[in-house]
């Protein structure tokens, strides 16, 4: 079953191969609508905030091309050009409407329904070493062969507040999830074992496969029929629940150093009914037996196979389970002279969690020379890509990336932008370089009076 | 909706990675290496013993001492096939009803359970009308009945004949044994004047008689069967020269008779033959001639039972063990005594003859074997780039063997051997042993053997295997010291092999 599952995610993974997911310049720029990933302790522009449908896109991977494996085929190759584990996801957020109101002049009130799509592999590095060199390089080492995969769909309703100062800002948000539908596979342990001198073989598995589907459509899957992924996911009911919180604050320092961060979407969705498979269990082949052997038992071999089978039959429950959501932080340092507002600086500390914290470090500059277009540049860098030496078909390291907003008539702002323009791919006719993608655009429509609050200020009496 | 554009991205992934085409020949040059486990577990002597052969097979002794035991078998034709009964026709006298039975080959039968055969029917006689004819015997039953015929027989131009066989199947003859006569009542009647009619000719026939069981008395020495058999010691077909030394073999003769009659079985010729040398060898008194006389079995499905053995007190059979003898023959003549009585055989009965050879693995060997086995590889090793075999040993036994296994072609011609360099490598280490049998230390033997493309290649050649093994079984203090072998004795084997397979 789990080569089944491998070969599926191997043969679906690659086209994710992108390097951003930073959200660089979205966090950099202002574009004013765009969820509680952005900064949940920012006030509105105006009176009346509206959020119009919005949408991100993002794809992110440390996933190799076959080709570049297969160049650093050498287990010391391998272990210093490539990291522990190949890591791909895919997120996707459809803002459908949002409501902000500021009251009691310092107080902001906003409320908001997003569609929420999040999915991650996670592949061992010493899989494709395993399949590439063979076990032999690593005789008396467990080899780690465990893939870990999630794959949700929820609709998340958010209340969020913000308190304003004119020197900085605090905001708190929670949510309520609608789970659609899930699936992971989180092996604890799922390991190859070659022993000393002996060569004997232990394969290990703590592994845990759990979704939200009927058991027959997981089995099917499982057994390779791909089609019935598409009838697991197409769910006409949510069933599951859950709720989480986000926050976030921004304060000015020094008269030209704005801080700020934001944690957001921690929480758990609770599915109500799923199929849950384990597989806790050890084997080790020793060879067929000598006395087997000797007897002609031609059973021996196929025993060999049913104690295998036997010792990692799974055991299934129809039972609740939960799934954690996909969180991110961000802490931001903008350079910020009043006189020069147009042209701020920052610099950001971005992460997000799925298996775990994955971190980026960003810069950006923001130019803002006319209100309906605003340009913010930014580059960030993936300290846990790829790294070592450059080949042509990896995703490099830096991403530099470009978001146009700006407002019409001061009512209507968009933004449109990406973390990871295809540079090369555009101006070298390259198309492949499309495969990363990264994206998001959105409009919103503010009302009303100007809020003072909306930018940090240096003063600490009466805002202006 | 969503859900569906997530996966048709996934079927996307998967089209564009197809057409990657990654180039493999990148990492031609560095093929994957797997470390694998073959064959692990220990085994016994009696395990490897009875995998060398099928003749020989291991019996283990109260101490645990391990022997060998080689072992041919024969017997003599069964009664039905030694007694193949002939027709017995008797002609059917006016009045007279009873009729002794004829003896054959000095066997008087008295009585005949039958598994088949007839009964048949013969009259003649002119008639214008049609004849009732009776046969009926009190000394043929079955089932408490007996044996009844009657039927109404036309007249055919003038003239009545009849010819019929009734099966005799299930039915049991028998006389008495003080006058082995049958009692058969028979009349011929004109069935329209009811008048007794004396036929000219009016004869029954036993015919194809087939017997379940037989009693009899015997007069003369009847002889069942003459043949030769031949005990072959595989394991020293091979050997080819050295010096072998066991301490106490013996050679059991046994006789199962499951005749009720006296047998007498003589055996003679009883010499032995060495493989490596070519040459006879004699045994010494008693043999080679010997004589049993056998008491019939008590009843039906009893039988007697005759063991004769000759070991090192009433022969050379040591003596000829030393010399390497890899077969014993012998011939035997299987006759039955006159019963003095009477006799009785199934259908089934028989006598066995059954010699066995018991080598107790006790004293010391320093021999070389050798043995061609008929091998060729129909796999392809293309699909690998080289193998290497690891195997380890540790033994109990008070055992050293070195060897090689050449590696023949068609022509006869030795184009490779396993080990690397051409003479015998060490292949067991001998464990250390105390006089009484405790393993002080066991062999450990470690043997790396590699397979290389190129000696892939060559093994198409491969006719034969041929094996040679110089065994050695002694202490270390003198190659002739004696040792013994015990059950007890095992033999850890651990066989793992690290493949490169050709991408």
């Amino acid at each position: 079953m789990k080569r089944v599952i491998f070969s599926f995610l191997l043969s679906a993974v690659p086209p994710f191969l992108l390097q951003a997911q930073t959200n660089v310049a979205l966090i950099g720029s202002d574009p004013l609508w765009a969820g509680v990933e952005q900064n949940v302790g920012r006030p509105f522009p105006r009176l009346i905030s509206i959020g119009l449908p919005n949408v991100y896109v993002g794809e992110s991977t440390t996933f190799p091309s076959l080709d570049t494996l297969l160049r650093y085929s050498s287990p010391q190759d391998l272990h210093q050009v490539f990291p522990e584990r190949f890591y791909g996801q895919l997120n996707a957020r459809f803002g459908l409407l949002s409501l902000g109101v500021r009251v009691f002049e310092r107080h902001h009130i906003r409320v908001s329904g997003e569609g929420m799509m999040e999915g991650f592999v996670e592949i061992p590095r010493d899989l494709p070493d395993l399949i590439l060199n063979g076990n032999a390089p690593y005789i008396g080492d467990t080899l780690d062969l465990g893939i870990r995969l999630r794959f949700q769909s929820y609709d998340r309703y958010t209340l969020d507040y913000v308190w304003a100062a004119p020197q900085y800002s605090l905001g708190a948000a929670i949510h309520y999830y609608r789970g659609w539908t899930t699936v992971n596979l989180m092996p604890d342990q799922f390991g190859l074992y070659t022993h000393d001198t002996t060569l004997h073989l232990t394969l290990m598995s703590d592994a845990t496969l759990a979704a939200t589907a009927d058991t027959a459509l997981v089995r099917e899957w499982a057994d390779g029929n791909v089609d019935s992924l598409n009838v697991m996911l197409d769910r006409r009911s949510p069933i599951g629940n859950g709720i989480g919180f986000s926050i976030g604050g921004r304060v000015r320092l020094l008269g030209f150093l704005n801080l700020s961060g934001n944690w957001a979407n921690v929480g758990t969705i609770k599915w109500r009914t799923g199929s849950v498979y384990r597989i806790k269990s050890s084997y080790t082949f020793r060879g067929l037996d000598v006395a087997d052997v000797l007897h002609n038992d031609t059973a021996a071999v196929q025993s060999v196979i049913d104690s295998v089978k036997t010792a990692f039959t799974p055991t299934f429950s129809h039972t609740s389970f939960s799934t954690p959501t996909t969180q991110r932080f961000f802490l931001r340092a903008d350079i910020v002279f009043d006189q020069f507002s147009f042209l701020p600086v920052g610099f950001v500390l971005a992460g997000e969690k799925n298996a775990r914290w994955r971190l980026t470090y960003g810069a950006y500059l923001n130019m803002a020379f006319l209100p309906p277009l605003s340009m913010t540049f930014s580059a960030s860098y993936r300290p846990l890509g790829v790294k070592g030496r450059s080949y042509k078909t990896a995703a490099p390291n830096i991403n530099w990336g470009l978001m146009l907003h700006g407002h019409i008539a001061k009512v209507f702002s968009y933004y449109v932008g990406t973390d990871n323009v295809p540079w090369r791919g555009i101006f070298r006719g390259q198309w492949d370089r499309f495969r990363h993608l990264d994206v998001t655009a959105g409009f919103a429509l503010h009302f009303g009076a100007r809020n003072p609050y909306y930018k940090l200020r240096i003063y600490t009496d009466e805002p202006r | 909706m969503k859900e569906r554009i997530l996966f048709v991205l996934l079927v996307i992934g998967g089209w564009w990675l197809m057409g990657c085409q990654p180039d493999w020949n990148v990492a031609a040059d560095r093929p994957p290496r797997y470390a694998v486990p073959l064959l692990h577990g220990s085994v016994s002597a009696a395990d490897i013993i009875d995998t060398i052969g099928e003749r020989q097979k291991v019996k283990t002794a109260q101490d645990g001492l391990v022997s060998l035991v080689f072992r041919a078998s024969t017997r003599s034709k069964t009664a039905e096939e030694a007694f193949s009964l002939p027709s017995l026709p008797l002609v059917l006298a006016p009045g007279v009803s009873t009729y002794p039975v004829p003896s054959f080959s000095g066997v008087q039968i008295y009585r005949i359970d039958c598994k088949g055969g007839f009964l048949r029917i013969v009259l003649q006689q002119p008639s214008a009308g049609p004849l009732q004819v009776t046969v009926e015997s009190p000394s043929i039953v079955k089932d408490n009945v007996p044996f009844s015929f009657s039927s109404e027989v036309a007249s055919v131009n003038g003239m009545v004949q009849l010819d019929t066989s009734v099966s005799l199947q299930g039915y049991t003859i028998s006389v008495p044994q003080s006058s082995p006569a049958l009692t058969i009542n028979h009349s011929v009647v004109d069935v329209s004047t009811h008048v007794p009619v004396i036929p000219t000719m009016f004869s029954v026939v036993f015919d194809s008689l087939k017997f379940r069981y037989m009693e009899f008395s015997l007069g003369t020495d009847y002889t069942l069967e003459s043949f030769r058999d031949t005990v072959k010691i595989d394991l020293m077909e091979h050997i080819k020269e050295g010096n072998l030394f066991m301490r106490d073999p013996s050679l059991i003769l046994e006789v199962v008779n499951e005749m009720g009659a006296p047998v007498k079985l003589g055996f003679s010729n009883v010499t032995a033959y060495a493989a490596a040398t070519g040459q006879s060898i004699t045994f010494l008194s008693p043999l080679p001639s010997l004589f049993v006389n056998m008491d019939p079995a008590p009843g039906r499905g009893d039988t007697t039972y005759f063991r004769y053995r000759i070991d090192t007190t009433n022969s050379n059979l040591r003596d000829v063990l030393s010399l390497l003898a890899s077969e014993i023959r012998y011939q035997s003549l299987v006759t039955m005594l006159p019963t003095g009585g009477t006799g009785f055989v199934e259908d089934t009965s028989k006598v066995t003859v059954t010699a066995s050879l018991h080598i107790p693995l006790y004293g010391y060997a320093n021999v070389t074997m050798e043995k061609e086995f008929e091998a060729s590889f129909t796999e392809d090793m293309g699909s690998m780039d080289s193998l290497v075999l690891y195997l380890q040993l540790k033994s109990d036994f008070p055992l050293s063997a070195e060897g090689q296994l050449y590696m023949v072609d068609s022509q006869g011609v030795v184009f490779d051997s396993l080990f690397a360099q051409s003479g015998p490598s060490l292949v067991i280490s001998p464990a250390t042993v105390a006089l009484d049998g405790t393993v002080l230390q066991q062999g450990v033997t470690f043997m790396k053997i590699a397979i290389g493309r190129q000696r892939a290649q060559r093994l198409k050649r491969l006719a034969k295997l041929r094996a040679v093994m110089m065994l050695g079984l002694h202490n270390a203090a003198s190659p002739v010291a004696e040792m013994k072998i015990f059950d007890s004795y095992r033999m850890a084997i651990q066989l793992s092999a690290e493949i490169t397979p050709d991408l």
